[in-house]
C-alpha cells in the first residue's frame, strides 16, 4: 500500500516560479525601470526570459501528464460522503471555480460602482455635453457592429455544448468523435478570439466624433457618440474604456487558456484516446469551459447591451 | 521525457537565469522616449543622412538646476559651429522635447506640430540659429526632467551637403527629486539588503572553497554533492518537506523585516529631520516593507507550513490533495518575495504602505520602480495563497481517514477550514485589485484615476473588504494551536468544543461584513458606518467565547507547565488586550479621532505578535518534537518567553499613550513632547527584537543535543502523535482509524 501513492518529485514548480519572478522583473523594469523611471528598455530581455522559463515549467509539468496512460493516477480514497462520488480532481476544479467566481465579481462590481455613480450620456445630455463625468457606454460603440458581439455568443455557447458532446462519445468510446468536437470546441473558441480582436481594433482606431455632430445629440448611426472618442476608444480613454478592455480583456485571456488546454487534450487524444475509463479531463475542462461561458452571459448584456 | 533529460534543461534553465542577471545592468534606457519616429518628423529630417558633428555646440540656457512646481521659465536655444551660412540664406533648425512639463511656442519662430509635445523650428525660425521659447514646470517635484534637444548648423545651399546637426541632453530636477548623483549613496535598508547578500555570497565561497580544500575535491564534486542536497528540496512534493520550507522561509523574512521594524524604531528613537537617519522617503518604504513582509511573508507563510505539516497528520491523509499545486504554492512564495524586495535593488523599495493605498499608488509620488515590484510581487503572493485554499479545502473534505468526521477534526485544523474559506472569498479580490492597480501605473487604464471620473476609495474598498478577512486568516490559526496546546497541558479536552468550532465560524463570516471600520473617516454613509460598528462589535461574542472556553478548560485540568503552554498562557493575555483595544476602535467617534494613530498600532500588534506570532512560537515549541524527534531545550525556551513577554509590552503598551496623546503613524518623525516614551519603546523593542535570538539558537542547539521525544512527549490526543517523529515518508503506514474511547475495537 506504501508506495502507489509515491512522491514523484518534480521541478516544473520551481522553474515555473523562477520563470514567473523573471517575467514580472523584466515587465516592471521595461516600463518603470531606468535613471528617470520611465522604462528601460533594454528590459525586455528578462521579461521574455521569463516567459521562456515560465513556458518550460509549464511543459514540464504537462509531460508527466502526458506520458501516463490517462491522467487520473489513482483517486485517492474517500471515506466520507461528501457530494456524492466526484472524483477529487473534480472537486477540487468546483473549488477554484469560486475564487474566478470572486474574481469576476471584483471586475463586475468595479464596474457597477462606477455606472451606477455616474448618469448615462444619453439621458442627460444637455448637461454633459463634453464633460468626463457622463458615462458613454461602450455598448452605444458597438451597436453599429453588435453583429459580432452576437456571432461571438452562440460560438461560445456552440461550443458549451460540443464540449459536452466530446464527453459523451469518449464516454461511448468512440475516440474519433471525441477528437472531431474537441477540435470544433477549439475552432469555435478561436472564433471567438479572432472576432473579438478585430472587434477591440476597430473600436480603438475608430472616430466616433467629428465637426458635423450635433453636440446636444447622440447619433449613433453617424458616429456621432462622444467627443472624447473623437481618437477613437482605448482603454486610457475614459473609465467606461477601462472597465471595458479590463473586464472583456480577463475574459478573453479565460479564454485563451482554454485553447491552450484544448490543444493539449486534442493532442491528447489524438495519441492514447479518451474512451470510457479515461475522460475524466475532458470533463475538468468542461466545467472551466461552462464556467467561461457564464461569465460571458454576464459580461455580454453589462458591456455590449447595456 | 526522462530524469536526465529534465535536469539538463533545468540546469541549462538556471544556467540561462545567471546569465540573464550579469547582463542585468547592461540593458540601456532610450532616456527621454524620443523614438525614431519622432526623429523622422524633427527639424533635422532632411539632414539625417550627413554625419552627427560634435563641431556643432547647442547650448541650452535659462534652464534653472532646481525647478519649482509649474513654474514658467523662458529658455533659449543656441547652436554654434557647424558651417558658415550664407547671408541670406537658411541657417539652422532643431527639435526639443521633455519627458515632463510643457513646452511652448512664444513667438512665430517656432512651433509644435498637432499632438506632438515636442518644439521644432517653422520657415521663419530655419533663419536663425538661436530660439527662445516656454517650459511649464511639472506639477510635481519630485520629477527629474531630461530634454532632449537635436540641432542642426546649416550652410542654407540646396541640399544636405555641407550641414551638421548634434544632439544635446539637458536636465533639471524638481527640489525632492531623487538626482542621479544620489544613487551613489545607499540607503539604510539597502546598506543591510546588499550586505546580507553579500555575506551569503561570501559564506558559500568560503564553504565550497573549505570542502574543495578540505575534502581534495574538485569544484565540480562538491557542488554536485550540494546538488544532491539542495535537489530534493527543489522538487519535493511532500507536505512535510513543503510545510519546513514554508516554516523556515517564514521565519527568515520574519527576521528580516524584525530588522525592518528596528529601523523604523531606530528612527523614531528621537524626532528626526530629514536625511538624519532615514531620509523621509525611506522611512515610508521601510514601513511598507516592514508591513507587506511581515503579514504577508511571515504571518501567512509560517501558518500554512504549519498547516502544511500537520493538518495531513491530523485528519490521517498521506498528503494533500494536489501535491504539485502545494509546491507550486510554495515556491511562488520565495520567488514572489523576492519580486517585492527588488525594489531595494533599483533605487528604492514600496513606499505606498502595506495598503498601498489608492491615489498615492497611482500617483506621481510613487515613482521608483519600488513599487510597481511591490505590486507584481503580491500579485505573484496572492496567487500563491489561492492556490493553497483550494488545496486544502479540498483536502479537508475530502481526504480524511475513517472516524474522522468534521466535528472530530482536531481544533487546529478547524481553524484551517474556516481560514481556507476566508482566503478563497476574500484574497482573488485583492489580487484583482492589484492587477488593476498594476493596469493603472502600468498601462495607462483610469481605473484610480481621480482626473478620469475614478474613485481612489474604490481601492479602499476593495483592499479592505480582503483586508479585515486577513486579519482574522492571521489569527484563527492561532486560536486553533492555543486550542491544541491549552488542551494538552490542561489534560483535559478542550471546554465546549461544539461552540469553539461554531465561534470560529461565526467569526469567519461577520470578518466579511465588517471591513468599514477601516474606513470610517473616508466620508461613507453613515448608515453603512453604523451597521459596521455594530457589527465589529458583534465579533467580541464569538471571541469571548472562545477566551472563556479555554479559561475553563483551564479551570478543572491539572496543567503542566512547560513553554509551549506558557507561551499560550501569554498568547491569551495579550491577544485580549489587543481584541479589547479592537472594540474601542470600533466606535465611531472614537476611532474618528485614534484612526491613523499610535493606538491603531498598538492595537494591531497586541493581536498579530501578541497573538499571531506568540501563539506559533508556543506552536514551535509545541510541535518541534514531531517534526525532529528532539525536545527543545526548556530553560532557553523560558528566557525566551520572559524576555519576548516583557519586552513586547514594555515596547507596545506606551504606543496606546502617545496614541491617544495624538501621535500620527506613518510619519518619520515626531512632536517633541512624545520623546521620552518613544525613546522607551525603542529601547524596549531592540531587546525584544534580540530576545528572538535566543530562540533561533534554540532551534539550532535543540537539533544536535535536544532530548529525545519519542511518538508523544506530551501526551497528546489529536493524530498527529500516533504517527512517528519524524513521521515517515508517507506520513502513514496504513491510514488510521479514528475511534472514541467507547467504542469497540
Ligand atoms: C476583537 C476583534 C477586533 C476588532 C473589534 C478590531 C477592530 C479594529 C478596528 C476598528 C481597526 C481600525 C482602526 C483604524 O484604522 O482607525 C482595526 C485595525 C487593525 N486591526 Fe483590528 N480588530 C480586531 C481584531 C484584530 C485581529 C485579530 C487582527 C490581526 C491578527 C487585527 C489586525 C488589525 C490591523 C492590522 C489593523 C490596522 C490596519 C491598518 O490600517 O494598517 N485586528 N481593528
Ligand atoms: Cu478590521
Amino acid at each position: 500500500m506504501s508506495d502507489d501513492h509515491e512522491h514523484h518529485g518534480t521541478i516544473a514548480p520551481f522553474i515555473f516560479c523562477i520563470g514567473v519572478a523573471l517575467t514580472f522583473i523584466g515587465l516592471v523594469m521595461a516600463t518603470a525601470g531606468g535613471e528617470d523611471k520611465t522604462g528601460d528598455t533594454g528590459y525586455w530581455f528578462v521579461f521574455f526570459l521569463g516567459l521562456a522559463g515560465l513556458l518550460t515549467g509549464f511543459f514540464m509539468w504537462v509531460q508527466d501528464y502526458w506520458d501516463q496512460d490517462s491522467e487520473e493516477g489513482e483517486d485517492i480514497e474517500v471515506y466520507h460522503d461528501f457530494w456524492g462520488t466526484i472524483t477529487t480532481r473534480k472537486f477540487g476544479m468546483w473549488i477554484f471555480l469560486l475564487t474566478e467566481v470572486m474574481v469576476f465579481s471584483t471586475l463586475l462590481s468595479a464596474y457597477l460602482r462606477y455606472r451606477a455613480a455616474v448618469p448615462d450620456y444619453d439621458s442627460n445630455l444637455a448637461e454633459c455635453v463634453g464633460i468626463d463625468p457622463c458615462w458613454v457606454p461602450a455598448a452605444d460603440i458597438i451597436r453599429s457592429h453588435l453583429i459580432f458581439g452576437v456571432i461571438n455568443t452562440f460560438a461560445l455557447l456552440l461550443s458549451s455544448l460540443t464540449v459536452v458532446l466530446a464527453l459523451y462519445a469518449a464516454r461511448n468510446n468512440n475516440p474519433k468523435a471525441t477528437t472531431r468536437y474537441l477540435m470544433a470546441t477549439f475552432a469555435l473558441g478561436a472564433l471567438f478570439l479572432i472576432l473579438k480582436a478585430w472587434e477591440w481594433g476597430e473600436m480603438k482606431n475608430g472616430h466616433f466624433w467629428s465637426d458635423h455632430c450635433d453636440p446636444l445629440k447622440q447619433d449613433i448611426a453617424n458616429h456621432c457618440i462622444a467627443p472624447k472618442y473623437e481618437h477613437g476608444f482605448w482603454l486610457d480613454t475614459s473609465l467606461e474604456g477601462t472597465t471595458f478592455y479590463i473586464t472583456t480583456g480577463t475574459h478573453g485571456a479565460h479564454v485563451f487558456i482554454g485553447l491552450i488546454a484544448l490543444l493539449y487534450l486534442i493532442a491528447k487524444a489524438n495519441k492514447d484516446g479518451y474512451n470510457e475509463e479515461y475522460h475524466d479531463t475532458i470533463e475538468l475542462f468542461g466545467l472551466y469551459w461552462h464556467y467561461v461561458d457564464v461569465v460571458w452571459v454576464f459580461v455580454f448584456p453589462f458591456f455590449y447591451l447595456y | 521525457m526522462n530524469r536526465k533529460s529534465l535536469k539538463i534543461l533545468s540546469l541549462g534553465f538556471i544556467m540561462s537565469i545567471l546569465l540573464a542577471i550579469s547582463a542585468f545592468p547592461t540593458g540601456d534606457s532610450i532616456p527621454t522616449g524620443i523614438t525614431d519616429d519622432n526623429l523622422v518628423k524633427n527639424g533635422c529630417t532632411c539632414h539625417t543622412d550627413g554625419p552627427m558633428s560634435s563641431d556643432v555646440v547647442i547650448t541650452l540656457s535659462d534652464l534653472p538646476e532646481k525647478y519649482n512646481v509649474s513654474q514658467v521659465y523662458t529658455l533659449t536655444l543656441n547652436i554654434s559651429g557647424g558651417p558658415d551660412a550664407l547671408a541670406d540664406g537658411n541657417q539652422g533648425g532643431f527639435f526639443i522635447q521633455s519627458n515632463y512639463g510643457t513646452l511652448e511656442s512664444i513667438d512665430n519662430n517656432t512651433w509644435m506640430p498637432e499632438g506632438e509635445t515636442h518644439l521644432t523650428h517653422n520657415e521663419e525660425g530655419n533663419n536663425y540659429r538661436e530660439w527662445s521659447f516656454n517650459w511649464i514646470a511639472p506639477e510635481s517635484d519630485s520629477k527629474v526632467v531630461k530634454f532632449t534637444v537635436y540641432g542642426n548648423s546649416v550652410n542654407g545651399a540646396d541640399g544636405n551637403a555641407g550641414d551638421y546637426w548634434n544632439k544635446g541632453e539637458f536636465s533639471s530636477a524638481g527640489v525632492n527629486a531623487k538626482i542621479a548623483e544620489d544613487h551613489g549613496e545607499l540607503s539604510m535598508p539597502q546598506k543591510l539588503i546588499y550586505a546580507f547578500t553579500v555575506l551569503v555570497v561570501t559564506l558559500s565561497v568560503v564553504v565550497v572553497g573549505n570542502r574543495m580544500v578540505v575534502n581534495d575535491q574538485s569544484f565540480e564534486d562538491v557542488i554536485k554533492s550540494y546538488w544532491k542536497c539542495v535537489y530534493p528540496w527543489l522538487t519535493t512534493t511532500d507536505h512535510k518537506y513543503i510545510g519546513t520550507l514554508y516554516i523556515c522561509t517564514g521565519f527568515g523574512f520574519f527576521f528580516v523585516g524584525g530588522i525592518l521594524g528596528l529601523l523604523i524604531r531606530w528612527q523614531l528613537f528621537e524626532p528626526r529631520i530629514d536625511g538624519d537617519f532615514l531620509t523621509y522617503e525611506e522611512y515610508n518604504s521601510t514601513f511598507t516593507m516592514h508591513g507587506t513582509t511581515m503579514i504577508f511573508m511571515a504571518a501567512m507563510p509560517i501558518i500554512f507550513g504549519f498547516a502544511n505539516y500537520l493538518i495531513p497528520l491530523q485528519i490521517g491523509a498521506r498528503d494533500l490533495a494536489f501535491p504539485r499545486l502545494n509546491a507550486l504554492s510554495y515556491w511562488l512564495l520565495p520567488t514572489g518575495g523576492f519580486v517585492v524586495y527588488m525594489g531595494y535593488f533599483t533605487g528604492g523599495a514600496g513606499d505606498v504602505g502595506w495598503t498601498g493605498y489608492t491615489p498615492y499608488a497611482t500617483g506621481d509620488s510613487s515613482t521608483t520602480p519600488g513599487t510597481d515590484f511591490w505590486v507584481a510581487g503580491q500579485i505573484m503572493l496572492g496567487a500563491s495563497s489561492t492556490l493553497t485554499a483550494i488545496n486544502f479545502l479540498t483536502t479537508m473534505l475530502r481526504m480524511r481517514a475513517p472516524g474522522v468526521t468534521m466535528m472530530r477534526m482536531p481544533l487546529f485544523a478547524w481553524s484551517i477550514f474556516v481560514t481556507v474559506f476566508l482566503l478563497l472569498l476574500s484574497i482573488p479580490v485583492f489580487t484583482v485589485a492589484l492587477i488593476l492597480l498594476m493596469a493603472d501605473r502600468t498601462f495607462g487604464t483610469l481605473y484610480f484615476d481621480v482626473a478620469a471620473g475614478g474613485d481612489p476609495i474604490l481601492w479602499q474598498h476593495l483592499f479592505w473588504y480582503f483586508g479585515h478577512p486577513e486579519v482574522y486568516i492571521v489569527i484563527l490559526p492561532a486560536f486553533g494551536v492555543l486550542s491544541e496546546i491549552i488542551s494538552t497541558f490542561s489534560r483535559r479536552p478542550i471546554f465546549g468544543y461544539t461552540s469553539m468550532v461554531y465561534a470560529m465560524a461565526t467569526i469567519g463570516i461577520i470578518s466579511f461584513i465588517v471591513y468599514g471600520h477601516h474606513m470610517f473617516t473616508t466620508g461613507a454613509d453613515p448608515l453603512f458606518r453604523f451597521i459596521v460598528m455594530l457589527t465589529t462589535m458583534l465579533v467580541a461574542v464569538p471571541t469571548g467565547i472562545k477566551i472563556f472556553n479555554w479559561l475553563a478548560t483551564m479551570t478543572g485540568g491539572s496543567i503542566v507547565l512547560k513553554t509551549p503552554m506558557i507561551f499560550a498562557l501569554g498568547t491569551v493575555i495579550t491577544f485580549t488586550i489587543g481584541g479589547i483595544t479592537g472594540i474601542i476602535l470600533a466606535s465611531i467617534p472614537v476611532d474618528v479621532a485614534l484612526h491613523d494613530g499610535y493606538f491603531v498600532v498598538a492595537h494591531f500588534h497586541y493581536v498579530l505578535v501578541g497573538g499571531t506570532i506568540f501563539a506559533f512560537l508556543g506552536g514551535v515549541y509545541y510541535w518541534y518534537p514531531k517534526m525532529t524527534g528532539k525536545i527543545m531545550n526548556e530553560k532557553l525556551g523560558l528566557i525566551h518567553f520572559a524576555l519576548s513577554f516583557i519586552f513586547f509590552n514594555a515596547a507596545f503598551y506606551p504606543m496606546h499613550n502617545v496614541g491617544i496623546e495624538g501621535m500620527p503613524r506613518r510619519y518619520a518623525t515626531y512632536d517633541a513632547q512624545f520623546t521620552e516614551l518613544n525613546e522607551f519603546i525603542t529601547i524596549a523593542a531592540f531587546i525584544f527584537g534580540f530576545a528572538q535570538l535566543i530562540f533561533v539558537y534554540n532551534v539550532i542547539y535543540s537539533y544536535k543535543n535536544g532530548e529525545d521525544a519519542g511518538n508523544n512527549p506530551w501526551d497528546g490526543w489529536s493524530l498527529e502523535w500516533a504517527t512517528a517523529s519524524p513521521p515517515p515518508h508517507n506520513s502513514f503506514t496504513e491510514i488510521p482509524t479514528l475511534k472514541l474511547a467507547e467504542e469497540e475495537d
